[in-house]
């Protein structure tokens, strides 16, 4: 009677174990995991193409008008 | 093309608080969270000014420098923005921060507080440009779509300038060649030591 429980435990420990190191890694939780001070590792914006640009230079100029 | 900086022109600003409002309406900025406000010095005094004051996205951001779990970046442009995703709400960047820039929401009684929030330059954040996750975490993306941030665009006095930084001192300058007199930029000197072009 004592060996069948011996063996449950011993295989609830393994299944707990399996759990607790599944999804560890750096995909699976989908954020940096590793840190190096000052550096950011996480997804980054999308660069503005020369046309977006070219129209925030126009907006910004057209910021100024006459009068002081 | 320069870093995107911001300048509140002191002498034109009359505390009409247009850019907090279209902040928070652009942006849909909860409860309790103010990314821009006006602040008044001498109020009712001679010598009276205000200023609109948010992130000024500094060239040597001493809040990326303190983030403990490194969330806060800046773009090619200059602007600094964050990950709400990697954000622990711990607060260091807001000690940090000279102008008092990151808020934080709150979540529940006992001071409970949840991710940083800030003013973004209505650039969004690493989320896809406009898309619906984007605008949830950060607001507006208005620079993908060529557009100033709101708060700068909507100001009836143009007191709050944004954008390249060379071209938004020049427009500067050439004011207060006009005027004759000048006391400089507000916390252009601490958000941008040695130009930060």
């Amino acid at each position: 009677m004592k060996r069948p429980l011996k063996g449950l435990s011993v295989l609830a420990l393994a299944l707990v174990a399996a759990a607790s190191l599944s999804a560890c890694r750096e995909s699976e939780l989908g954020r940096p995991i590793s840190l190096e001070k000052g550096t950011y590792q996480g997804p980054r914006d999308q660069p503005l193409s020369q046309a977006t640009l070219k129209a925030l230079r126009e907006r910004t100029a057209g910021q100024n008008y006459s009068g002081n | 093309m320069a870093r995107m900086k911001f300048l509140c022109d002191a002498d034109r600003c009359i505390e009409c608080n247009a850019c907090v409002t279209a902040c928070k309406n652009e942006n849909e900025v909860p409860w309790g969270i103010n990314r821009r406000r006006v602040v008044t010095i001498n109020d009712g005094h001679p010598g009276e000014r205000s200023l609109s004051v948010a992130c000024m996205h500094c060239s040597d951001a001493p809040c990326i420098a303190v983030c403990p779990v490194n969330c806060i970046y800046q773009t090619a442009e200059g602007v600094v923005l964050h990950n709400k995703d990697l954000c622990i709400g711990c607060g260091y960047c807001f000690y940090a921060c000279p102008f008092g820039a990151p808020q934080y929401p709150q979540l529940g009684n006992f001071g409970s507080r949840g991710k940083m929030d800030k003013c973004t330059f209505c650039g969004g954040g690493p989320e896809p440009d406009n898309s619906e996750a984007e605008y949830k975490k950060y607001g507006s993306n208005r620079l993908a779509l060529g557009k100033l941030p709101l708060c700068a665009e909507m100001c009836s006095t143009k007191a709050l300038l944004a954008g390249d930084g060379n071209q938004v001192s020049a427009i500067y300058r050439e004011r207060i060649v006009a005027r004759g007199f000048g006391t400089g930029a507000w916390g252009w000197g601490k958000a941008y030591p040695g130009g930060g072009t």
